[in-house]
């Protein structure tokens, strides 16, 4: 063998490796062609994280909502048939507690209605809600649905993401088409702009006209911090399954980069970044806005685990200085502490409990929750 | 920057094409340039400690070798030492909007840049009180400049590693004293930020100054070419500790770079890359989880916590070796072997001949064989042995798990030497079986080991040991699972290593048919890329 066809023959050979490699894995962890199949094995799961933004709204979403994926109709701030009323509902002396947020207050909403029967428990959430979904879904029915207490629930892991506009931009791997407003401080005062569509028809409307669609893309450039085109768009690339794996890395290092100039694992919270500022005049808004409407407002904070008490920390101070009532999660389920969480990051059953018992406690010592009771 | 970065890898692509197109002794300049702007990447003003370093033991060794320098030898080590303090203390390079400047915030508590004026200024002052000295000092006589150069040498080094590595390390330990006595010490705590690769750098310089003392090695007259052999970039932050008897001919002489030499050094990278991206930085989470615990781990998690980590700190580690002496190669430098299959080692003795090969060889030469080696008393080989250990431990860290984690592997050595001297497995058994017993025998004390090198605390290794003897057979498993690609990975990654140390030490190119290698780095090339997504993290060794 010369030389020259010494040094490149090896390169040829790992090139037909990788194309065997690639193909193999689109043969063998294909991906289930129906929206409607949700449980396609773990393998399968991972080797399409990958795919675009696009690709993977393409592969969930048909026009029907019957023939789509599930997950797309969820968390919807208008429309959305996953709203969770659960029990007393009519019942007239029961006082009406409203939950906005992720899965966790949605896991709280749900212990909650089982330790007391006397309060009307209601869900309104969206999978790894952020604050600002959580907060537009109480801004979107304080005027058309009272409740006595309204809840809303906050992540740490989901501070960074103030600044999205959509499930599509705020968790790669697992993507929503849900979108809610994008909050910004001018003058200090919290305002949002509403995205084009916030319902799933209207995403319907807006996903099979391409004119609409690419209108939403332009909105998304301009509006949300998290939007990146290369993440975003549907690319022939989609089918090479090492490209997809590419996509990932480089999906995964454009959001700690981004998440890094708001919350750092060793330092913590950034104080003068946006999200913080927002998330400050978020709770403090709602909490006036809540009290304005006769509601008592609750704040529960989960600390995510790994993620230490900084949350709470960070609020804390705010929530005193505003007597705004909170449930934080650090002391019964301390942040450091796998055994209180689920591999998920949910809370273990007996923790979550607990946690809706604390909160139980909170709404009794209201004393306007208890009048009506007694009537 | 670190190897497993973008900008490494522009930097990497800039640096080898201007390198490649550049004659000899342009190419040495050039590297050294480039080696600068490696390192002060991190911060500007730890390039001036690296000077300092530099014109130190370069007129050291000429003194010793010589007894004297020449004018010239002394106008180029004054002015770029003057030069270096003000480019590097003074100019304050971090306005220029880039990179460099990324630890400025932090580094701005130990000193100020109107302290970088001051400094500038005694640097200047001392440099010429110095060339006003020469006179008198080259009229001392011969044996006794040697040995006072030797001694000047040695302890400036030292001073250097020691404000900056160990000074609080001392007062914090001094102070746990004073107050043991019932006297309040005054608190002198500073707040230091540790150089990146000090511990490397000195211990090459320091090398070099002794083995042209002991007249192993004539040094060289140029000072960029010394320079060069300290700063090279590949080996500054991390090792290899190349010794320059080895490495200064390579610099001196034309070199060529052959195909064989940039497959082997592409392989190694790609290897050192697998083993970095996939395997260590795989298993950094689960392994952080267990160590990071504020609660008491569950046996299995410390079974999982400790395994992992043995993998982890051995793929960080010998994967930033093999991109170092990988991408070396790439240049046409031929950097020493490192790693050679640590975890196949059978007892501590040949452990150490396999781990961290340039660390251990160092201590071996200037401290175990001067302190007297293994010869002499039982005390006094236990006592060598012991104190090498004890300053092994000591090299990698200001802290007492390092230290314990040492005099561990001491002891283990003291103990294998006196089974040895009582005749007890004097020859190696050939016994397949036997042979893999003891390697896993040696493997579990070596993980053991781990644990005093890892924990954050003494507390922390009493109750990891306290979980692993006591809640044997709790096998709730609390900590999150490395990442697919590690899980992927570790399995290739041992098969590797066992076709490593079965073809004592070959390349895989040497062992395996084209067909079937080209496979396995199409295999790492694609768990690379499942890595990727992987959180990055520094190489551990980067803080010793």
């Amino acid at each position: 063998m010369n030389k020259k066809r010494k040094l490149y023959a090896p390169f040829v050979w790992i090139c037909a490796y990788l194309v065997i490699i690639d193909i193999a894995i689109n043969i063998i962890f294909s991906y289930p062609k129906d929206p409607r199949n949700i449980t396609p094995s773990a393998m399968r799961q991972f080797f399409e994280y990958g795919r675009s933004i696009e690709g993977k709204f393409a592969r969930m979403t048909r026009k029907d909502i019957d023939d789509s994926a599930p997950i797309v109709t969820a968390g919807w701030l208008v429309g959305s048939p996953k709203r969770l009323a659960l029990k007393n509902l009519n019942r007239e002396n029961s006082s009406i507690v409203t939950v906005y947020g992720m899965s966790h207050a949605g896991l709280l909403a749900e212990d909650m209605a089982k330790i007391d029967n006397s309060l009307t428990i209601r869900f309104m959430g969206a999978p790894g809600a952020v604050p600002t979904w959580s907060y537009a879904a109480y801004l979107f029915e304080k005027e058309k649905f009272h409740s006595d207490v309204v809840i809303l629930g906050i992540m740490t892991s989901g501070v960074p993401l103030i600044c999205t506009t959509s499930g599509a931009t705020n968790h790669f791997d697992a993507v929503y088409p849900y979108t809610y407003p994008r909050f910004f401080l001018s003058n200090g005062t919290l305002k949002y702009t509403s995205p084009p569509f916030i319902s799933f028809k209207d995403y319907i409307e807006y996903f099979y006209n391409s004119e609409k669609w690419k209108a939403y893309t332009k909105w998304l450039r301009e509006h949300d911090k998290f939007f990146n085109a290369v993440l975003f768009r549907k690319t022939i690339l989609d089918n090479s399954s090492i490209f997809r794996m590419l996509r990932r890395a480089y999906a995964y290092s454009m959001q700690r980069k981004k998440e890094a100039g708001v919350y750092d694992d060793t330092k913590g919270f950034n104080i003068e970044s946006e999200e913080v500022k927002i998330l400050q005049a978020l709770v403090v808004e709602f909490s006036q806005n809540a009290k304005r409407h006769k509601s008592l407002p609750i704040i529960y904070i989960v600390n995510n685990v790994y993620m230490g008490d900084r949350l709470f920390r960070l609020l804390e101070p705010t929530l005193l200085y505003h007597n705004i009532l909170f449930l934080s999660t650090h002391d019964i389920c301390p942040p450091n502490d796998p055994r209180c969480y689920l591999p998920d990051s949910h809370f273990i059953p007996s923790k979550n409990l607990e946690l809706a018992n604390e909160m139980i406690k909170i709404i009794r010592a209201d004393k306007n929750v208890d009048a009506k009771e007694k009537k | 920057m670190a190897f497993n970065s973008i900008v490494f890898l522009s930097f990497f692509l800039v640096a080898y094409a201007i390198y490649r197109a550049l004659p000899h002794k342009a190419q040495n300049i050039f590297l050294l340039i480039a080696s600068y702007v490696f390192y002060g990447w991190w911060d500007t003003r730890f390039i001036f400690l690296i000077i300092i370093a530099t014109c130190l033991d370069f007129t050291c060794s000429l003194i010793i070798h010589n007894g004297y320098i020449t004018q010239r030898q002394r106008l180029t080590v004054s002015s770029w030492t003057v030069i270096g303090a003000f480019s590097f203390l003074v100019v304050q390079w971090y306005k220029l909007g880039h990179g460099l400047h990324r630890s400025q915030s932090a580094l701005g508590q130990l000193f100020s840049w109107r302290m970088g004026w001051i400094l500038f200024f005694i640097i200047a002052f001392l440099t010429l009180i110095m060339n006003l000295f020469y006179a008198k000092i080259s009229l001392i006589e011969m044996q006794k400049k040697r040995k006072i150069f030797l001694i000047v040498s040695i302890s400036g080094n030292l001073a250097i590693l020691g404000f900056f590595k160990y000074f609080n390390f001392f007062i914090g330990n001094i102070a746990v004293v004073i107050r043991s006595l019932g006297l309040n010490p005054v608190n002198l705590h500073l707040n230091i930020l540790l150089p990146i690769g000090i511990s490397f750098y000195t211990f090459m310089t320091m090398s070099y100054t002794i083995d042209v003392y002991r007249g192993r090695l004539i040094p060289t007259n140029k000072l960029y070419e010394y320079a060069l052999y300290l700063a090279f970039f590949p080996k500054i932050l991390a090792g290899p500790i190349e010794r320059a008897v080895n490495f200064l001919p390579q610099i001196i002489e034309k070199r060529k770079i052959s195909s064989d030499q940039i497959m082997s050094g592409l392989h190694q990278i790609l290897y050192g890359f697998f083993k970095k991206v996939v395997i260590a930085d795989g298993v950094a989470k689960t392994v952080s989880n267990v160590f990071g615990a504020t609660y008491q781990v569950s046996w299995i998690d410390a079974i999982v916590g400790i395994l992992l980590f043995t993998f982890q700190i051995y793929c960080d580690f010998s994967g930033y070796s093999d991109i170092a002496i990988g991408t070396a190669h790439l240049f046409g430098f031929d950097l020493m072997r490192n790693f050679h299959f640590p975890y196949f080692a059978r007892n501590p003795s040949e452990f150490w001949g396999r781990w961290h090969i340039s660390l251990s060889s160092w201590f071996r030469d200037y401290v175990f064989f001067p302190l007297g080696g293994p010869y002499g008393s039982a005390y006094r080989w236990i006592r060598n042995i012991l104190l090498t250990f004890f300053v092994t431990g000591l090299w990698h860290g200001a802290a007492w798990n390092y230290i314990l984690w040492g005099l561990y592997h001491g002891i283990m050595l003291c103990v294998h030497r006196v089974k040895e001297s009582l005749g007890i497995k004097k020859k190696r058994s050939k016994n397949p079986l036997k042979k893999i017993i003891s390697i896993l025998f040696f493997f579990i004390l070596t993980s053991l080991g781990w644990v005093l090198f890892r924990s954050h605390s003494l507390g922390q290794i009493k109750a990891i040991f306290k979980v692993l003897l006591f809640d044997f057979g709790d096998l709730k498993l609390n900590v999150t699972m490395p990442t697919h690609a590690a899980l992927l990975g570790l399995p290739l990654f041992v098969i590797i290593e066992f076709i490593g140390y079965n073809s004592h030490g070959k390349r895989l190119d040497k062992v395996l048919p084209m067909g079937v290698r080209t496979a396995v780095y199409a295999a790492m090339i694609f768990l690379i890329i499942l890595g990727m997504a992987n959180v990055p993290s520094t190489f551990i060794y980067f803080v010793f």
